[in-house]
């Protein structure tokens, strides 16, 4: 954990204050010339990251995940927050059919995405099977009971909750700031303030080789990518890219490598970004019936 | 998976719904109270007070019941229809068993008039197939003692274009029944002698039914716009029990007139047409501007002017300054007095004449202000003061009252 | 569900923009944050607006437009 005071830069027009949470380089921009103001919006956002980390990270075992994942099949209490964290898990399930799935994450058990060519054998996929559906996951009562041998895993939701709820807290705490979060790459702003002269944020993404891909101006909204391109296995002239699926537990065919999207939260734009590489083929179609805007790598 | 734009604003709901509540904890389950009392005092006439309790409960995923109860009592006279004469005049109470008399100069009022209503409505609005449908059930019932009121609404709305646009379409049904006191007038009875003068039934009804269809559009990120069409058709007594027509005859001696209950068309077709627009102003304050124009089959045409501007005042309170502007052309039937030459007959209900000065040429303005505090949890309390005056052809129609209304709004 | 961001993403700054260039009808849903202050809302007020209905109904002969015009009641 990083408790010390986080680093201010000043620019022309706003101010930038950095950290680091849930393993990735975080940003708040902060327009304006005040610094001690970024520096107490920076705190904000910072511990707010790290408050989510601590709760819902996989790799901790002190934590309310760890308590249900180690919870073989016995009801595990939940606060409101979990639960309304699963009922937006539960809604993505929904409407992916299945293919979003927080329970997928034992699969990781047979894959690891190392650019090797270890690719599992059916017999290994196939003995997770039972473990994955959320459909077996039940809720009564502020209780989450998960069988026993599964999962759950907040890694597809929980950084795109901390940009917003992040952005939300430091908007509360900084009426009529333009602000924005970025906490590795998934990023939101909270718009032109009222009552302040419409402010934009130019947004650069970065091109696989190092270079500027493309330089977005965002004004309001969100942008969150799925994906990386190096993660992946590779045998036989064949690519296993690490977006599985989890009704066979194989790799999403013809999955993008990457799928970058706008939208009005991070949420939002991290989910649609997340259906659209559980559509394969599909997932150009998929995005351009959402109506967002966006791109993608493959 | 779930197509077009489906996963997106249901996505966009579900994400609403879980970084909503992290910091406040409200919405579901909580009661929202809207309270407010009414204090309406005419000059020499008619005073109410009229206490409302609203109460909507959140039942969550956009599914709303509202509850509401409005008491009313009315005490004071009241404009009887006929007009200021410069002799004395004796009327009959409705009742028929008594007489007031007004002095030379003045407008007739019956003073009898007192009335106390209870009326209750209920609502329920819930979200259909993906959210984008919305419709509403809804009933109500008011009764005071000569009147009795059943209704029930139903509206359908529709979301479109990114929720930019909202299409509704609402039908009403009502039933209303009349028992005047002292029984039925005959149209054109003469007030005098009593007997006689109403008919063998106590009770009469109408049916009054109404459509609605709307268009509510967001023109940009401060403005807000609302198109209506109202039509409504009432069908069935449509007279008013209390209202006689001065009979003016030539050959009778000065300071001698005849008063006959009047008699209206047993049916009545209004269309509205309504727009409405809020804009806020990069100040923060709020200009809501309306205007509607309203024709019916009885000759009518009304044009009402309203606006508001919401001036904020520091964080907390606000300053909202009203004025309103309404007039009206005559009914066709409509007269302030009637030759004898045209009196009709008793129970000749073929004929139409009021002299209510409402379906006269009628200006109504009014202007006050309201002002307001917001409180903790989206609760607010509220004052309100304004005069209302109305000016028309006749001295019936020359009106002006104070309206009080205090609010306080809180989570229950 | 395993994920992680291929395009490392900068945010390069801020500049100020002095006019809008939407020109269409209506806002996407994250410019909502005025049109959802509740005294923007078409229904606020209901209360007070059913108020004012009862005594302009009671007074004038028009009702309805922005509602049902409703028969009313038997009042004066």
């Amino acid at each position: 954990m990083n408790n010390s005071a986080p680093a201010i830069t000043r620019h022309e027009g706003w101010h930038a204050g950095r950290f680091t949470a849930m393993a990735s380089p975080c940003e708040l921009l902060v327009a304006g010339d005040d610094a001690s103001l970024a520096v107490h919006l920076t705190a904000i956002a910072r511990d707010e990251a790290l408050r989510i980390e601590r709760k819902f990270s996989r790799y901790r075992d002190d934590n309310i995940v760890a308590a249900i994942n180690r919870s073989a099949g016995q009801p595990v209490a939940i606060d409101d927050e979990v639960s309304r964290l699963l009922d937006y898990a539960d809604t993505c399930f929904r409407l992916s059919g299945g293919l979003f799935d927080i329970t997928s994450g034992v699969l990781r058990r047979a894959w690891k995405f190392d650019g090797s060519d270890r690719v599992p054998s059916p017999t290994q996929v196939e003995a997770l099977l039972p473990y994955v559906g959320w459909e077996k996951v039940r809720r009564e009562d502020g209780q989450v009971i998960v069988p026993p041998g599964m999962e759950l895993d907040f890694g597809g939701i929980g950084k795109e909750y901390a940009v917003d709820s992040a952005l939300r807290l430091a908007s509360a705490a900084a009426e009529d700031v333009s602000l924005l979060v970025n906490f590795g790459g998934d990023l939101a702003t909270n718009g032109a303030r009222f009552g302040e002269a419409a402010r934009e944020w130019r947004v650069g993404i970065e091109a696989p080789d190092g270079g500027v891909a493309r330089l977005l101006r965002i004004r309001a909204g969100a942008l969150a990518t799925s994906g990386d391109a190096r993660r992946f296995l590779l045998k036989d002239g064949v690519r296993y890219g690490h977006i599985l699926d989890p009704r066979n537990g194989w790799p999403v065919r013809d999955a993008p490598r990457s799928v970058t999207v706008i939208a009005g939260t991070c949420l939002e734009a991290g989910t649609l970004s997340t259906l659209a590489i559980l559509q394969g083929h599909d997932a150009e179609a998929f995005l351009a019936s959402q109506g967002v805007e966006h791109w993608i790598l493959r | 998976m779930k197509k077009k734009q489906d996963v997106r604003s249901a996505l966009a709901l579900a994400a609403g719904s879980l970084l909503a509540a992290t910091g406040a904890q409200a919405g579901d389950g909580d009661w929202t109270i809207d309270s407010a009392l009414l204090v309406y005092s005419e000059t020499d006439r008619v005073s109410a007070v009229e206490p409302v309790v609203s109460a909507t409960r959140d039942l969550g995923d956009e599914e709303t019941l509202n509850l509401k109860l409005v008491l009313d009592s009315l005490t004071g006279p009241s404009a009887n229809g006929a007009q200021v004469e410069e002799y004395p005049q004796t009327f009959s109470t409705p009742s028929g068993e008594a007489t007031y008399t007004v002095p030379a100069g003045e407008v007739p009022l019956d003073d009898q008039f007192h009335d106390t209503r209870g009326a209750f409505s209920a609502s329920w609005t819930t979200p259909l197939e993906n959210r984008l449908w919305k419709r509403t059930l809804g009933a109500n019932v008011s009764s005071e003692f000569d009147f009795f009121s059943l209704g029930v609404n139903g509206a359908l709305s529709r979301d479109l274009n990114k929720r930019n646009t909202t299409l509704t379409a609402g039908l009403g049904f009502e039933v209303d029944t009349i028992k005047p006191v002292g029984g039925v007038p005959v149209p054109f009875a003469e007030m005098f002698p009593v007997a006689g003068s109403k008919s063998t039934s106590d009770t009469e009804d109408r049916t009054v039914t109404d459509l609605l269809l709307g268009i509510t559009q967001v023109i940009d990120r401060n403005t807000v716009m609302q198109f209506n069409y109202n039509l409504s058709m009432s069908s069935g007594y449509m007279n008013d029990p209390y209202k006689v027509v001065t009979v003016v005859d030539p050959l009778d001696p000065p300071g001698t007139f005849t008063y006959v209950y009047e008699n209206r068309p047993d049916s009545r077709t209004r269309h509205a047409l309504y727009w409405e627009t809020k804009h806020a102003f990069a100040s923060g304050n709020v200009l809501d501007a309306s205007y509607r124009l309203m024709t019916d089959d009885w000759g009518i045409m009304s044009n009402t002017l309203d606006a508001r501007y919401r001036i904020g005042l520091g964080s907390d309170w606000y300053v909202e300054p009203h004025v309103r502007w309404y007039d009206q052309g005559e009914a066709d039937f409509y007269v302030d007095r009637l030759a004898a030459a045209d009196q009709p007959a008793a129970n000749d209900s073929a004929s139409e004449y009021s002299a209510d000065y409402r379906l006269g040429a009628l200006t109504t303005v009014t202007a006050g202000a309201r002002v307001g505090k917001k409180l903790a949890d989206d609760g607010e309390a509220w004052f309100r003061l304004e005069s209302m005056t109305q000016s028309g052809d006749t001295g019936q129609a020359d009106l002006s009252a104070i309206v009080l209304e205090a609010g306080y709004t809180f989570k229950w | 569900m395993m994920r992680a961001t291929v395009f490392r993403i900068a945010a390069l700054g801020a500049l100020a923009l002095a006019v809008s260039g939407c020109s269409h009808l209506g806002v996407e849903p994250w410019e909502r944050d005025v049109l959802a202050r509740p005294e923007m809302r078409l229904d606020a007020d209901a209360v007070s607006r059913a108020l004012d209905d009862h005594i302009y109904f009671s007074k004038e002969a028009s009702s309805g437009g922005r509602g049902f015009g409703g028969g009313g009641c038997g009042c004066n």
